[in-house]
C-alpha cells in the first residue's frame, strides 16, 4: 500500500516539474522588453536623454564667457577646474563626459549587435535593418568624435600614428576592456563608420534626433576640418548643404523674446540638421560673454540681440538655439555654411568663400543694413573665423576651434584669465588643451592618462 | 494554469480505502483549564509500541488491537494522564493539567504545519491571543511591537516602499532587497493590504528567527517570517456569542515639539533682509512670486502709500501671532478611533464553524481625514468519511475606505520651498476663514482676475471643503483546503488560496479649489478681441487610479507521523506549492470633471501654451496623468521537512527546499535555490545525571542553515524600458536601456547559526530562553564600479555580504505574593551588522555619507552607520564654524566637503538601535490586572537639527537655536551655534549641519503603554463565559535618556506619536 501511495505523489511531483518551464517564463514586469525586435532597437535609438547629447566640459575652458568670483562657487569641481585650466579637473569628482559619450558607444553597440543578431525578412524590414545599423554607427561615431577632441590631442597628421586615441569598443559586453587606439585609427574609425552609414541613411529625416543623410555629411565636415582635410572638408560641406541648406533670416524672429527661437521638436528652426543638447548649461547661467568680444557685434546684428540679454551686471547668453532651456550642441546648416566658406577661403576659392559669408551675414543683420564685403584675400579667413566664433556661441565648438587654429601661427592665441585675485595662462597648444581621462577609468581599466 | 490539472489527477488518485473499523479510537487533547486543544501531545498504547500525537486541532486517532486499552496520554509542561477505553463509539476529551514547569507558547505555526515546541529546534516567538490582545490598536502588525525579541519596529533608515513594514528582524540582511519580515497569513504569503486584517479575527502570532524555524519558507525568508493565524470555530453545545468594542482618543499633535523662531524674530529677519534689498529681485520677478504681508507693508511704507505709523502698527500687531496656535485649532483635532466586532462560534465534532462581523471607524487627528473598515470572515471545518477526511472553508472579506481631504502642512507652503510665515491667521477671531498671501503677488492676483480670471485666492479653511479624495480597499480572500488520513501515520493535504485586493484611488478635486483655479488661470489666454481662452476646462479635476492584485497558490503536501520503536517519533513532510501574484495598475486624470453627469472633456496635451503668469515661459503642456503598469511574479517551491525525537529528549530537525521564481531571463538551472537547514534540540533536564532543583527543565538548541531573499528589479538579459514620450518633448516612442547583461545573476542567501538554552524553573517561576545567532548574507544585490568606457558606470550584481550578529533574552517571572500575582517579562535583544564586503567606493564623500545621510555601504561599518564632520569650535572672532583641512584649522569648507575623506569622519555607530527590548510587569490582583511596559533603546546615534542659515536669510524661518547663536566674542564658550553669516553660504551650513556637535545618542527607555482590566469572576452566565473591562493608554512618554537635548531620539524630525488612551469591553455569552 505505501508504495503506490509514494508511486501516486512521484507522479504529482512529475506533472509539477515537467509544466514548471512555461510557469516560470512569464515577465516579472509588463514594461521589461529584452530588446530584439528591429521596433524595439528603434525606441532605443530614439532615446534622446541618452544619445543626442554633446559634452559641456569644454564650455568653461574657452575663451567666449568669464564667470564673475562671487558665481564661482555654483560651479561644479569640474566646471571651476575646466575654466581655471587647473591640470585636475575631477579632484576624484566623475568624469561626466567621458562617461556619457561611452554610454552613447554602449547604446549603439547594444543596436549593433541586435540588428546582426536579426534577420530582416521583408524588404521594408531590410530598410528598416540597414538604417538602424547606419543609425547606430553615426551615433557611435558622433560620440567617438567628440571624445577624441576632449581626450586626445589636437590631429596632426605627421605624429597621428604615435599620439594615442580613444579606447574603440565593438562590443556592448560590459566586461571587455578597450585600451587607447592611435590618434589616427580612432579618427579613421570615425570616418569609415559615416562612410558607412551615409548610403542608407533617409536625405533628412522629419525627426531632429534621427540620424540622416545630411547630417553625416554635415558631421564628416567637422571631422575632415579638425584634421586639417579642407579639401574632403568641402566636399562634404556641399553634400551637406545639398539635401538641407535652408537659412533662418533673423529679422523673421523676435529678437527681443526670452527664447527667440522656434523649439526644435516642432521641427520649427529649419537650421537644425541634428538636435543635441549639452551634457550641462550651469556655467552660461553664471557666466557672462566675454565683453571685448560681444563689442565685436556690429549694432545691426541681430544676433546681438537675439544671443544676449543684460542681467546681474553681464551680458548673459539667452539660452538655446533650439527654443528649450537647455543649451543646444547639434548640427546646423549655418555652422556647415562657414565651414564651408572656411575651405574656400583656404583652398583658394575666395569669391565662393565670400559668397557664403554674405549668404549667412545678410540673415544675421538688420534688413536693408548688410552691405556686401569687399576685403582682401588675406583678410576673407579671418573674417570667416570671427564670424563663425560670434555665430556659434555657447555650442561647445569654440574649444574644438582654439585646438586647431593654434596650430596655425597667426590664429594661435595665449588666453589669459584673473579670478579670485590670481591670474591664470593658457598658452597655445599647451597640454591643457587635452582634458585628463577621469581617474575612474585610469584605476580600473588602466588605459594610458593625458600628460597636463 | 497547467498545474491545476495536478489538483484534478490528484483527486483522483486518492480512491477511498476500507480500513478496519473494529479496533479504531479517536480523541482530542485540550488544556484542562482553558480548553484550547494541545497540540503534538504524545498519545501511545501502554505496554505496546503503537503510538501517534495530536494534530494541528488537537486530536488524534489510532489502530488499537483489541479493547479495553489503557492509553497515556503526555504533553511537555502538562501531567500526564492515563485513560481506559472500552470501545470506538465516541470521541472521547483528555483534558491535561498544567504541572508547572509551563514553556512560553506551547504550540507553534510555521505556517506549513503546527508543531509541538518541544519538538522543534528552531527559535521562534509565540504571540498568544492574550498578549496579542494586550493593546488596541485597529491593526495586527503594531500590536507587535516590544513584545517580541529580536523584532523592531525601524523609527530611522531609509524609506521603504509603502508595500514593506517597517519591521526588522535580526538585523540587516539586504542592501537593496527587502529589509522586513515576510508576512504569511493562514499558511500563504501575504501580499494585500495588512491595514485590511481585522485584529480581532486573529488568534495568534509566530515569529520566525532563525534558519531552522524560517527555511521552510526558504527564498523569502532570508528576513525572518510572521506567521498570523486567524482564529477558527472550536466545540461548543451551544452558539458563543463575543462581543469587543473599544474606544480611543489620540491627542493632537505636539506642534511646538520643533523649536523654530517666533513671529517677532522672523519678522525682525525680514526687515532686515528688506533692507538689504533681498526682496527686490523677488518684487520685479517675471512669475510674479508672493511676498509676505510684512513685506508688502514694508514695501508700502517705503513707497509711501502707508504712514510709517500705520506700518509700525500693523507690523506690532503680526508680531503677536503663532500660526501653530491656528493650525492646531483648525487643522487638527483629537483623533477618535472606534472598533466594534461581533462573532459566533461553535459546532459539533464533524462541523465547526465561526463568523464575525468588524467595524472600525477612525477620525484622524488631521481634518477631514476618516477612514472606515468593514470585515467579515467565515471559518468553517467539516469532517467527513468517519473522519478521515476534513474540509476547510474559509472566506475573509474587508471593505475599507480612507477619505483624505486634510490640507497638509507641505500644501500650505506660500511658495516652492517656502513654508507659511509663522504670523499667519487662518481665520479671523468669528472663526471666517482669511485668505493668506499664496502663490503669486497680490497686485498681480487682483491684477489678473480684474481681467476676468478666476479667483486666484488661497484659504486653507476653505481649501479642506473642496477635496474629495477617497481610497477604496476591498480584499477578499478565499482559502480551501482538503486534509485526508490515508493511514493513522500518513495524511495528504491540498491547500489553495485566492486572494485579490482591489485599490482604488479617486481623488476629486473640486474647481473652487486652488489647485483648478490656479492650474486654470495659468493657461488662460486672451485672444485678439480679449475674449479669454481656458484650454483648461474650468470643472473638477479628477484622478483615478486604481491597482487589482491577485494571488492564487496550490500547495500539496504529504505528511507521516509515526511513532517508532523504543520511544521515537519520525515526522516526515514533503510537498510542492506553486503561486502566482499579479497586479496591474492604472491611473486616469479627467478635466471638467462633472461629478453629477459623470462626463468630462478632454484638453489638448500636445499643444505648448504660453504661461498667464510669465509670458516668457512659452512651452508648457497640460499636465496628463495616464499611466499603465503590469507585474506578475511567479513561484515554484519543492520543500522536505523531517523531524526525529528520541525519548522526546534528543529531537533532530532537517529541512531542504528548491524554489524557482520567474526571474526574468535567468536559465532555468539558476531560476532555483536549493536552501537548507539542521538542528538539533537536547533535553539536557531529562537525562538521568541532571539532578539540578533549581532549574528542573533546560534545554539547548542548535541550528544550522539558509534562507533567502528575492530580488527580482534586476535580469540577466538586456533589457530596456519603454517609457512614455511626452516629457522629452518628442513624440518617439523611446526605450532606455535599465539593464546591462549579467547572466550569472542569482538570489541572495543568508547563512544562520542559531544556539540557544531554554529553561524553567520550579512552579514557572521563572522560564526563559537565550539566542545567540551569527549571520552571513551572501549574494547580496550590490553595487560595483566598472570601467566607464563600458557605457555603464555601476553594475549591479551578486556581489555584497554583510555579517551579523546578536542574541535575544527572554525572561519571565511569577512572583505571587498574597492575593498578589507579579509577572515580570523582561526582552533584551541585540542585533549588530557589519558590511563585510561592497564592491563600490563612494566617489564623493560628502555626498555618500552625511547628505541625504545613510545608506551608502562601507566595508567594516554598519550598513546604517552615522558619520560626521569633526568639529574644531567656532571661531571667537567671528562665530564661524570650524572643522578640520588636511588636519589642520579651517573654515574653508568648500575645500573641507571635497577632501575630507572617509578615514577623518568621525563615525558614531549606527543610526540604529543596536539594542532594545522592553521590560513588562502586570500586577494582579483578585479580578483586576495592571500591566506596564516600558521599553528601551540603546546604543544608536541620532543627527539632530538646527539653525541652518539658508533658509534664515532666505526670509524662510529657522529652527530655535538662532536665539542662542553666538553673536559676541565669548560666546564660543557657551555655544556651538555658529554666527549669522553675512551672506548666504550654504557650504557653512552644510558643514554645521553634518558636524558632530549636532550628532546626540538616541538611547532611551520609554513608559510605552499601560493596560489596566477588570475581569470579574462569578456565575452570571456572561461573567462566567468571559468579560473584560480594560483602560489603555499608550505613548506615555520617555522615562530616561541620554542626550540633554529636549527631543525624543525616535522622532527627530517628525512629530513624536501623540498620547492615546482607549476604553475597551469584551464580553461572551
Amino acid at each position: 500500500m505505501k508504495k503506490s501511495i509514494f508511486g501516486k505523489i512521484c507522479v504529482l511531483c512529475f506533472i509539477f516539474i515537467s509544466c514548471q518551464s512555461s510557469f516560470l517564463d512569464v515577465k516579472p514586469n509588463k514594461s521589461w522588453v529584452v530588446p530584439t525586435s528591429l521596433q524595439d532597437l528603434q525606441a532605443i535609438l530614439d532615446s534622446r536623454m541618452e544619445l543626442n547629447i554633446a559634452p559641456g566640459i569644454n564650455i568653461p575652458a574657452a575663451d567666449d564667457f568669464y564667470t564673475p568670483d562671487i558665481y564661482i562657487q555654483y560651479l561644479t569641481i569640474p566646471q571651476k577646474n575646466s575654466y581655471l585650466w587647473k591640470p585636475d579637473i575631477y579632484e576624484g569628482s566623475l568624469g561626466q563626459d567621458w562617461n556619457l559619450m561611452y554610454k552613447i558607444v554602449f547604446y549603439s553597440n547594444v543596436v549593433l549587435e541586435g540588428v546582426s543578431a536579426s534577420k530582416p525578412a521583408t524588404d521594408e524590414e531590410k530598410l528598416q535593418w540597414l538604417r538602424l545599423n547606419s543609425g547606430a554607427l553615426f551615433f557611435r561615431s558622433f560620440a567617438y568624435y567628440y571624445l577624441s577632441e576632449l581626450f586626445c590631442k589636437p590631429y596632426a597628421d605627421q605624429t597621428a600614428d604615435t599620439d594615442p586615441g580613444i579606447p574603440l569598443r565593438f562590443t556592448a559586453d560590459i566586461n571587455s576592456i578597450s585600451q587607447r587606439a592611435s590618434l589616427r585609427q580612432s579618427y579613421q574609425q570615425i570616418l569609415d563608420d559615416l562612410t558607412l552609414a551615409i548610403p542608407y541613411l533617409p536625405d533628412t529625416s522629419p525627426f531632429l534626433s534621427r540620424p540622416s543623410k545630411a547630417a553625416s555629411w554635415a558631421l564628416l565636415s567637422r571631422v575632415y576640418l579638425s584634421m586639417g582635410n579642407y579639401v574632403k572638408a568641402e566636399e562634404a560641406a556641399t553634400a551637406c548643404l545639398k539635401l538641407n541648406g535652408v537659412l533662418l533670416d533673423f529679422n523673421t524672429v523676435d529678437i527681443t523674446a526670452p527664447n527667440p527661437f522656434p523649439v526644435s521638436e516642432s521641427g520649427a528652426n529649419p537650421e537644425i540638421i541634428f538636435d543635441q543638447i549639452l551634457s550641462s548649461s550651469a556655467f552660461v547661467t553664471v557666466s557672462g560673454v566675454d565683453s571685448l568680444f560681444y563689442r565685436t557685434y556690429h549694432e545691426n546684428d541681430l544676433r546681438k540681440t537675439a544671443f544676449y540679454f543684460d542681467a546681474y551686471g553681464m551680458k548673459m547668453f539667452k539660452g538655446s538655439y533650439s527654443g528649450t532651456t537647455q543649451l543646444f550642441g547639434g548640427l546646423t546648416t549655418s555652422e556647415v555654411y562657414f565651414t564651408r566658406a572656411e575651405c574656400y577661403a583656404r583652398n583658394g576659392k575666395t569669391e565662393l568663400a565670400l559668397a557664403d559669408l554674405d549668404y549667412i551675414l545678410k540673415r544675421r543683420w538688420r534688413n536693408e543694413t548688410y552691405l556686401p564685403l569687399t576685403l582682401h584675400k588675406e583678410e576673407v579667413l579671418e573674417k570667416i573665423l570671427l564670424e563663425r566664433r560670434k555665430e556659434l556661441v555657447a555650442r561647445g565648438i569654440r574649444w574644438f576651434d582654439l585646438r586647431r587654429l593654434n596650430k596655425e601661427r597667426q590664429f594661435s592665441k595665449h588666453l589669459e584669465r584673473f579670478s579670485e585675485g590670481i591670474t591664470y595662462k593658457l598658452p597655445a597648444n599647451d597640454n591643457r588643451y587635452t582634458f585628463p581621462i577621469p581617474d575612474n577609468e585610469i584605476s580600473s581599466s588602466s588605459i594610458i592618462q593625458n600628460p597636463r | 494554469m497547467k498545474y491545476f490539472y495536478g489538483f484534478i489527477i490528484l483527486s483522483l488518485l486518492i480512491s477511498p480505502k476500507v480500513f478496519g473499523q473494529g479496533s479504531h479510537i479517536k480523541g482530542s487533547v485540550v488544556n484542562d483549564e482553558t480548553g484550547e486543544p494541545l497540540v503534538g501531545a504524545s498519545v501511545r498504547v501502554l505496554s505496546q509500541t503503537i503510538g501517534t500525537s495530536s494534530d494541528s486541532e488537537g486530536e488524534f486517532s489510532l489502530q488499537v488491537p483489541s479493547f479495553p486499552v489503557r492509553i497515556l496520554i503526555s504533553f511537555i509542561g502538562f501531567k500526564s494522564k492515563e485513560a481506559e477505553i472500552v470501545s470506538n463509539q465516541e470521541t472521547i476529551i483528555i483534558r491535561l493539567i498544567e504541572d508547572g514547569v509551563l514553556l512560553e507558547g506551547v504550540t507553534i505555526s510555521s505556517g506549513y504545519q503546527t508543531i509541538s515546541r518541544e519538538l522543534s529546534t528552531g527559535s521562534f516567538v509565540q504571540i498568544d491571543n492574550k498578549l496579542f490582545n494586550r493593546r488596541a490598536s485597529p491593526d495586527v502588525i503594531s500590536r507587535l511591537e516590544d513584545i517580541a525579541p529580536g523584532l523592531v519596529f525601524n523609527r530611522a533608515g531609509a524609506s521603504k516602499p509603502a508595500s514593506q513594514t517597517s519591521i526588522s528582524l535580526r538585523g540587516q540582511s539586504s542592501i537593496f532587497g527587502r529589509e522586513d519580515p515576510l508576512i504569511v497569513l493562514d499558511n500563504f504569503p501575504y501580499n494585500g493590504d495588512l491595514s485590511s486584517i481585522n485584529p480581532n479575527d486573529i488568534e495568534s502570532i509566530t515569529v520566525l528567527k532563525d534558519a531552522s524555524a524560517a527555511s521552510i519558507w526558504g527564498a523569502q525568508a532570508g528576513n525572518g517570517v510572521i506567521v498570523i493565524t486567524s482564529k477558527k470555530g472550536k466545540k461548543s453545545d451551544v452558539p458563543k456569542v463575543t462581543f469587543s468594542t473599544y474606544q480611543s482618543i489620540t491627542g493632537k499633535p505636539d506642534l511646538f515639539y520643533t523649536p523654530v523662531i517666533s513671529a517677532s524674530e522672523y519678522i525682525d529677519l525680514e526687515r532686515m533682509l528688506f533692507e538689504r534689498g533681498f526682496y527686490n529681485a523677488l518684487q520685479v520677478d517675471r512669475n510674479h512670486p508672493p511676498l509676505t504681508p510684512v513685506v508688502e507693508i514694508l514695501l508700502a511704507q517705503r513707497n509711501g502709500l502707508i504712514s510709517n505709523e500705520d506700518a509700525e502698527g500693523e507690523i506690532d500687531f503680526l508680531r503677536r501671532k503663532d500660526l501653530r496656535n491656528d493650525l492646531k485649532k483648525y487643522m487638527f483635532r483629537a483623533g477618535q478611533h472606534q472598533q466594534y466586532a461581533v462573532n459566533i462560534q461553535g459546532g459539533t465534532d464533524q462541523t465547526l464553524y465561526r463568523l464575525s462581523y468588524g467595524f472600525d471607524r477612525n477620525k484622524e487627528v488631521a481634518v477631514g481625514d476618516q477612514s472606515e473598515r468593514h470585515t467579515i470572515s467565515y471559518t468553517g471545518r467539516h469532517q467527513l468519511l468517519n473522519n478521515r477526511l476534513t474540509l476547510r472553508n474559509d472566506l475573509y472579506l474587508s471593505i475599507s475606505s480612507n477619505q483624505e481631504n486634510s490640507v497638509t502642512v507641505q500644501e500650505l507652503y506660500y511658495a516652492t520651498g517656502k513654508p507659511l510665515y509663522p504670523y499667519a491667521s487662518l481665520a479671523d477671531e468669528n472663526g471666517v476663514p482669511s485668505a493668506i498671501n499664496y502663490g503669486y503677488r497680490q497686485d498681480f492676483v487682483q491684477q489678473a482676475m480684474s481681467k476676468g480670471l478666476l479667483a486666484w485666492t488661497f484659504s486653507p479653511l476653505i481649501e479642506q471643503q473642496n477635496k474629495d479624495n477617497l481610497r477604496r480597499n476591498i480584499n477578499y480572500r478565499i482559502n480551501t483546503a482538503a486534509e485526508y488520513k490515508l493511514t493513522d501515520h500518513l495524511k495528504i493535504e491540498v491547500l489553495y488560496q485566492y486572494d485579490q485586493s482591489l485599490n482604488n484611488l479617486n481623488n476629486r478635486r473640486l474647481k473652487e479649489s486652488w489647485y483648478v483655479r490656479d492650474l486654470v488661470n495659468r493657461f488662460t489666454f486672451s485672444g485678439v478681441s480679449g475674449s479669454l481662452t481656458r484650454p483648461v476646462p474650468y470643472g473638477d479635476i479628477l484622478q483615478t487610479a486604481s491597482t487589482l492584485t491577485q494571488s492564487q497558490s496550490l500547495r500539496t503536501q504529504v505528511t507521516y507521523n509515526r511513532d517508532l520503536k523504543s520511544e521515537s517519533n519520525l515526522n516526515i513532510l514533503a510537498g510542492t506549492e506553486a503561486r502566482d501574484s499579479k497586479t496591474a495598475s492604472q491611473s486616469t486624470l479627467y478635466y471638467g470633471y462633472n461629478d453629477e453627469l459623470a462626463t468630462s472633456q478632454l484638453v489638448d496635451h500636445f499643444t505648448r501654451y504660453t504661461s498667464f503668469v510669465n509670458p516668457a515661459s512659452k512651452n508648457n503642456l497640460i499636465p496628463s496623468g495616464n499611466s499603465l503598469s503590469g507585474r506578475q511574479d511567479r513561484f515554484l517551491s519543492y520543500y522536505l521537512n523531517g523531524v526525529y525525537s528520541y525519548k522526546r529528549k534528543y529531537i533532530l530537525t532537517a529541512s531542504a527546499r528548491l524554489d524557482q521564481s520567474n526571474l526574468f531571463g535567468v536559465r532555468i538551472n539558476q531560476k532555483g535555490v536549493p536552501l537548507y537547514s539542521v538542528g538539533t534540540n537536547w533535553k539536557i533536564s531529562d537525562e538521568r545525571f541532571y539532578k539540578s532543583v533549581i532549574l528542573p527543565y533546560i534545554s539547548l538548541r542548535t541550528t544550522f542553515g539558509y534562507s533567502g531573499n528575492v530580488y527580482k528589479a534586476l535580469s540577466a538579459y538586456t533589457t530596456a524600458s519603454y517609457a512614455s514620450s511626452s516629457l522629452t518633448g518628442s513624440s518617439l516612442p523611446y526605450a532606455s536601456i535599465t539593464n546591462p547583461p549579467n547572466p550569472y545573476l542569482r538570489w541572495e542567501r543568508v547563512r544562520m547559526i542559531n544556539t540557544a538554552i531554554d529553561f524553567g524553573t520550579q512552579d514557572s517561576r521563572l522560564r526563559g530562553s537565550i539566542d545567540f545567532y551569527l549571520k552571513k548574507s551572501m549574494d547580496l544585490i550590490g553595487n560595483a564600479p566598472l570601467a566607464p568606457q563600458t557605457g555603464v558606470l555601476t553594475f549591479s550584481g551578486n556581489t555584497a555580504e554583510i555579517v551579523g550578529r546578536g542574541m535575544e533574552v527572554s525572561l519571565t517571572a511569577n512572583n505571587r505574593f498574597g492575593k498578589f500575582n507579579l509577572e515580570t517579562s523582561f526582552i533584551y535583544s541585540r542585533a549588530s551588522d557589519k558590511v563585510s564586503k561592497y564592491l563600490a567606493q563612494a566617489s564623493n564623500v560628502a555626498g555618500a555619507y552625511l547628505i541625504g545621510g545613510t545608506g551608502f555601504p562601507t566595508e567594516g561599518k554598519p550598513f546604517y552607520a552615522v558619520y560626521s564632520y569633526q568639529w574644531a569650535g567656532l571661531d571667537k572672532d567671528s562665530g564661524d564654524p570650524m572643522g578640520y583641512l588636511e588636519g589642520n584649522l579651517s573654515k574653508n569648507y568648500s575645500g573641507i566637503k571635497s577632501s575630507t575623506t572617509l578615514e577623518q569622519l568621525k563615525y558614531h555607530g549606527t543610526l540604529r538601535p543596536l539594542s532594545f527590548g522592553s521590560f513588562r510587569n502586570t500586577l494582579s490582583f483578585m479580578d483586576f490586572s495592571l500591566s506596564a511596559n516600558v521599553t528601551y533603546r540603546l546604543g544608536y546615534a541620532v543627527r539632530t537639527n538646527s539653525v541652518l542659515y539658508s533658509t534664515i536669510l532666505t526670509g524662510n524661518g529657522g529652527h530655535a537655536d538662532f536665539a542662542k547663536r553666538w553673536q559676541n566674542s565669548g560666546d564660543e564658550n557657551i555655544t556651538h551655534i555658529p554666527s549669522m553669516p553675512s551672506t548666504l553660504n550654504p557650504v557653512r551650513d552644510e558643514f554645521y549641519q553634518y558636524a558632530e556637535v549636532l550628532v546626540e545618542r538616541g538611547d532611551h527607555i520609554r513608559l510605552q503603554d499601560i493596560n489596566f482590566s477588570y475581569k470579574p469572576t462569578g456565575n452570571r452566565s456572561f461573567i462566567k463565559n468571559g468579560l473584560t473591562i480594560f483602560l489603555y493608554a499608550n505613548n506615555l512618554g520617555i522615562l530616561w535618556k541620554k542626550t540633554d537635548k529636549d527631543i525624543d531620539p525616535d522622532f527627530v524630525s517628525g512629530i513624536p506619536a501623540a498620547k492615546s488612551i482607549a476604553l475597551g469591553l469584551n464580553i461572551t455569552y
